[in-house]
């Protein structure tokens, strides 16, 4: 009996379904499967499957015709899914959707379903007709890329952790050294000693900056000097508690490789240590004026005083600083220039190759 | 300096060099540290006999809880204000759930932010950057509202700040 059903819609010349032969020997041979419900009966059940349906979900033909599609549902099947395709349904319109969907045997696929009603000449609802895909492969595909990013967001997950956790030792550690060195201190007499400890503790201090500033943002590998200058000056100006030296900033964002942060950090933190100490002795009040900027294939960082003026002997000197800061510019293949200033006092160019710099972010 | 009272301070940290660092300059700066804990169990065990002004904690601490629940504990039990001193920032939970406030907090609660801490200093962090931060505090605490934001050096918990009416 269904055999005569199907054969009177797919293939009878008075078929509404699919008129003409050549239609409908076209659709049970074609290899996408197919199938037709009638919505005018009973819970609209398929009157058509083609033979490329039942290869796909291994049913008889005898299983299919006459019931409703939900057969192919199952328990992994997205009810939001089946609810989509009935209201698709009701409201007589167009649908594709995925849906996971069950064999004969109980074995799953993943069927790329495309739903459109079909309407008579006079425009009423005559037929559903389906078409279906198995899309099992693609969702095979995406569950491994799936898997894939899953582990590499693991490994990623893991060497982030890594990085804080070392970030959280160097920092911990540097504490640990300016520590040591400031509860060392405390049991010196002899107040020469104590001020070289103290000079120890402030390029610690410096380099402690330079680690805070370079693990704030997360683009550890970046360090900007300007931030950097800010930070430093603030806290050595007003270590010394002195409110008649008045500071002067002009600082152009330069960004520089962390491997070239803590050198540059070290001659900045000399150089400006040497004006508090040095520029502005017996009461002398006074400016300090910082401005870093590029000059053509140059960056150029320049820290200059007014004050006592440096004598032109003591630029030479072999003085640990001294020798601190010409190697530290020979690190940063930059020029170091001492020289008297426009306002009397010292001034202290550091001319780096642009190279230093890193490009600005966008 | 003026005669004023030290503030008595409560120091958690478990790292033998940074407690005594913690310690001396807190002592040099004129205050009185009056109880240490180096861990999450012996500070849980002293906060009920505490008697302080203020709190200074190191999130990671050894033992598990840490600092975070010492600090919750101290905030929000015994409402004290709690510094976190860290080389740990991202650690705080920033908006955790408060839960229920005990039933004294009154409008001392505030919240699970932060665990209700009123501010972070992050190691490792420079002796000005630490003096400058006990100025602030001493001043917060003994006359607030401040009347000036607070240093760099000492990162104000958004609940002080808007209670305190300072923009951070
Ligand atoms: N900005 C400055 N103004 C005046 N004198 C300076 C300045 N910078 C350096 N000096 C002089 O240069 C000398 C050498 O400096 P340095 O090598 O850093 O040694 P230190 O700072 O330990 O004395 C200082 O002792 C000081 O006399
Ligand atoms: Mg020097």
């Amino acid at each position: 009996m269904e055999q005569a059903e199907a054969r009177r819609l797919a293939g009878s010349e008075q078929a509404e379904f699919g008129r003409g032969a050549a239609f409908a020997a076209a659709m049970r041979e074609a290899r996408m499967p197919m199938i037709v419900t009638d919505p005018r009966r009973h819970d609209n059940p398929i009157v058509f499957a083609n033979a490329a349906f039942l290869r796909l979900t291994g049913y008889e033909r005898l299983d299919v015709t006459g019931r409703n599609c939900r057969f192919l549902q199952g328990p992994g099947t997205c009810p939001e899914a089946v609810a989509r395709v009935r209201a698709a349904i009701r409201d007589e319109v167009d649908i594709h959707i995925d849906l996971l969907n069950y064999r004969k045997d109980g074995t799953t696929f993943h069927n790329a379903l495309y739903l459109s009603p079909v309407h008579g000449d006079d425009g009423s609802l005559r037929f559903f007709f389906a078409a279906q895909h198995d899309v099992t492969d693609r969702y095979r595909m995406l569950e491994k890329c799936e898997q894939a990013n899953r582990t590499l967001q693991g490994v990623l997950d893991l060497k982030t952790t890594l990085i804080h956790e070392i970030d959280h030792r160097v920092k911990n550690n540097l504490q640990m050294i300016s520590a040591m060195i400031v509860l060392q201190s405390q049991s010196i007499p002899d107040p020469a000693v104590r001020r070289s400890l103290s000079d120890t503790l402030q390029r610690i201090e410096a380099l402690s900056t330079v680690h805070r500033l370079l693990h704030q943002s997360e683009t550890v590998s970046r360090f900007d000097v300007a931030d950097f200058v800010r930070d430093l000056v603030t806290d050595l100006v007003g270590a010394t508690g002195r409110r008649d030296i008045r500071v002067e900033l002009d600082l152009a964002s330069v960004v520089v490789a962390a491997e070239k942060s803590t050198a540059l950090a070290l001659l900045v933190n000399e150089i400006v240590t040497n004006v508090l100490k040095h520029a502005f002795v017996k009461g002398r009040a006074g400016s300090l004026a910082i401005r870093i900027g590029r000059a053509e294939d140059r960056v150029l960082l320049v820290v200059e005083d007014d004050g006592v003026g440096i004598a032109t002997e003591a630029a030479g000197t072999s003085s640990f600083g001294q020798s601190l800061m010409r190697t530290l510019a020979r690190q940063l293949g930059a020029e170091l220039i001492v020289e008297g200033g426009a306002r009397g006092g010292t001034r202290v160019s550091v001319r780096m190759p642009a190279a230093v710099a890193l490009p600005t972010q966008a | 300096m003026a005669k004023r009272r030290p503030l008595r301070i409560f120091v958690v940290e478990d790292e033998a060099l940074l407690l005594m660092q913690l310690e001396a300059l807190l002592v040099a700066a004129g205050h009185e540290v009056v109880a240490t804990a180096m861990s999450t169990a012996e500070a849980l065990a002293r906060i009920p006999t505490l008697a302080a002004d203020l709190a200074f904690v190191d999130l990671r601490l050894g033992d598990s809880g840490g600092g975070i629940v010492v600090g919750r504990q101290l905030a929000r039990t015994a409402r004290m204000p709690v510094i976190f001193v860290t080389a740990n920032e991202r650690r705080i939970p920033v908006d955790e759930e408060p839960g229920p406030p005990p039933p004294d907090a009154g409008d001392n609660d505030l919240g699970g932010d932060y665990a209700g801490a009123m501010g972070v200093i992050a190691k490792p962090y420079t002796l000005h950057g630490l003096r400058t931060a006990l100025d602030f505090l001493d001043e917060a605490l003994r006359l607030p509202p401040p009347h000036r934001a607070p240093p760099e050096s000492l990162f104000l918990t958004p609940a002080y700040a808007a209670r305190w009416q300072i923009a951070v």
